[in-house]
């Protein structure tokens, strides 16, 4: 279908303006991440910032941040993966109701689910209340349904024939899963890997109100922010930030896909 | 190599009974086709006998072992499935090699054996394409290349040309006769093209309504139906309303109703008795057209008012009515164009191959087609 001319160019127009207006706020933190200070246009061109994080805690924050993300991934991929591949391909009774209730987390706002988590954990957790394991498996659970879904939803495009060509080929039920079917989901699982650890890293108060000792690098920001405002060294710490959470998970990705090429258009 | 014993088989699906009660032998050596319309059960009567579907009633023997409540893995068989079944993580080698290493063959022997299986399917020097570089009639031949390495004692296939195009589907269909010839594997094939099962296999089942109606060589199958279904379902035939005259002991003479036309005819069922309503089936392209001046020279000769005639490549189809009953000829060879203008003419037929079958059974399945 040919536009007129003129709708041609608003509608171009409209685009770039929808681009500059969702990605300005990035633009403004890199400049005052290398600026004296949050202005625009840049003043003077400065490395402060960067010298001010170096000397600060947080590095031991994003850490600790990465160290809980790592965690909460695997564990995620680990109770996910057979609960996808339950929902997906077996028919038990209860099935309809599972795929409901799996979703109860994202009907409550993220705080008010991890608050719920806390006093749970309080009332029958308490002695190891702020323990590691506990904030990984805590943090997790919000992240549940996202990685359920993706995991599923991967699962479903794939065809079951791979599955019954392998069982007549010889294969047993778990071989014929971690030869076939498991390496053909493997980008679905990547996206899900992708989502619980970026969702992880994250993490905000969560942490915190289940008793964590270490802090968050988000919630190390957070306060951050509160005692000098929005200055050139915060810009350098959300910079950082999702500088290494990208790295991390774009790794990740080039790691996987080179593992099983073929199987990413 | 083994032969296939089915005992009272029956699987539902809800209140659906997809197979019924079911009792059918196939030969070892054997390549039968279960042929029958979408949605009479073949696929899972094949389903059962590859251990992918557990029946609710009855057992599977693969030779001599009871294999009913035996896993799918344990049962040494091959499949190949409608849709594409090559592993796209893996070349066409390893599809292949893969299947080897699962039934414990020794790495020397696997090589050797990957390189004669592609040989046979005409894939040689393509052990590094993965499913992305063949094409789909290639991907094909990989798996039953894969489906055959293993030397298993049945081989199923489960409609396996469908996915393909039709000047494929036709080349692989010779193909997967002439492979079966060469390695003489008990072979089990479902298909709903009757062309495909006449063509390739030594034995056809054909299924209906979750029952198998006939069973017989092509041939037999394809000249002397024995329901109105396998009269219907197989090629084009017309359906002639008669009653039985006279009974002998090879032939038998009907009367077509409200006609004088008596017809021979040489297949019926042995209960018939004079008076027995009956349909006379003769094949469309079983009618030889002949000069009516010398009508004395062949049995059973009618006259066909022409309606229409029409080209379709191959032949010619002729269509119109005889003594008021609808009737059809597939003409070939070439004097078959000068049948393109008959239409309004009335042309003399001879029926050398009439057979029949009772008239009293439910004739809702002419509805259904």
């Amino acid at each position: 279908m040919k536009l007129p001319r003129a709708l041609r160019i608003i509608l171009n127009i409209y685009a770039l303006a929808l681009a500059v207006i969702l990605l300005w706020p990035v633009l403004q933190m890199v400049m005052t991440a290398f600026s004296t200070d949050p202005t625009f246009p840049p003043q003077h061109f400065s490395l402060y910032g960067f010298r001010e994080v170096l000397w600060s805690s947080f590095f031991k924050t994003l850490r600790f941040s990465l160290k809980l993300a790592l965690w909460v991934s695997l564990l995620l991929l680990v109770i996910c993966l057979p609960a996808a591949y339950a929902m997906e391909r077996r028919y038990f009774a209860g099935r309809s109701l599972m795929a409901v209730l799996i979703f109860v987390p994202t009907i409550f706002p993220a705080v008010t689910y991890v608050s719920a988590i806390a006093v749970y954990v309080f009332v029958f957790f308490l002695r190891q209340r702020g323990s590691f394991p506990v904030v990984v498996v805590a943090t997790a659970m919000s992240a549940i349904p996202l990685v359920v879904r993706s995991i599923q939803a991967s699962i479903a495009t794939t065809d079951p024939v791979y599955e019954e060509a392998a069982l007549i080929m010889g294969a047993n039920p778990l071989k014929a899963f971690a030869k076939i079917t498991l390496p053909l989901i493997a980008p679905g699982l990547l996206t899900a890997a992708m989502i619980a650890f970026t969702s992880a890293t994250m993490a905000f108060t969560g942490p915190q109100l289940l008793g964590s000792k270490e802090q968050t690098v988000s919630m190390f920001v957070y306060d951050d922010m509160g005692k000098v405002g929005f200055t050139s060294y915060i810009a350098v710490e959300i910079l950082v930030m999702q500088a290494v959470v990208l790295g991390v998970v774009q790794t990740l990705y080039f790691v996987f896909r080179k593992q099983f090429r073929g199987l990413f258009v | 190599m083994a032969n296939v014993r089915v005992e009272g088989l029956t699987k539902r699906y809800g209140q659906v009974v997809a197979v019924n009660n079911v009792d059918v032998e196939i030969k070892e050596g054997s390549l039968t086709a279960i042929l029958g319309p979408s949605g009479c059960g073949k696929t899972t009567l094949l389903r059962c006998i590859a251990g992918l579907l557990t029946p609710d009633a009855g057992k599977v023997f693969i030779g001599k072992e009871d294999v009913t409540n035996v896993p799918p893995f344990k049962r040494n068989l091959g499949m190949v499935f409608q849709r594409p079944s090559m592993f796209p993580h893996m070349t066409a080698y390893k599809n292949i090699a893969w299947a080897l290493q699962l039934r414990g063959w020794p790495k020397d022997k696997i090589s050797s054996r990957v390189t004669e299986m592609l040989k046979l399917v005409h894939l040689e020097g393509m052990e590094e394409r993965a499913f992305s570089q063949l094409s789909g009639g290639q991907a094909q031949r990989v798996v039953i290349a894969r489906a055959l390495a293993p030397q298993p004692d049945i081989l199923l296939l489960d409609e396996p040309l469908s996915s393909l195009d039709a000047k494929l589907r036709d080349q692989l269909k010779f193909e997967i006769a002439e492979i079966h010839r060469k390695t003489g594997c008990t072979t089990i094939m479902v298909t709903h093209d009757q062309s495909e099962a006449l063509t390739v296999a030594n034995n056809v089942l054909l299924m209906f309504e979750g029952k198998i109606v006939q069973e017989g060589d092509p041939l037999d199958v394809y000249r002397n139906p024995k329901t109105l279904f396998s009269a219907d379902f197989i090629g084009t035939n017309n359906m002639m309303p008669a009653k039985v005259v006279e009974v002998g002991a090879d032939k038998a003479i009907v009367q077509l109703d409200g006609a004088t036309t008596r017809l021979e005819a040489v297949s019926f069922p042995a209960d018939i008795r004079e008076g027995t309503p009956v349909w006379a089936c003769v094949r469309a392209d079983d009618v030889d057209i002949v000069d009516a001046n010398e009508r004395n020279r062949y049995s059973n000769v009618a006259e066909v008012d022409v309606q229409r005639s029409s080209l379709t490549g191959g032949m010619v189809i002729v269509e119109g009515k005889l003594k008021g009953i609808p009737f059809r000829i597939h003409a070939g060879g070439s004097g078959r164009f000068e049948l393109l203008d008959v239409a309004g003419s009335t042309i003399s037929c001879a029926m050398p191959n009439v057979s029949l079958i009772h008239r009293d059974q439910d004739d809702s399945v002419l509805k259904a087609q």
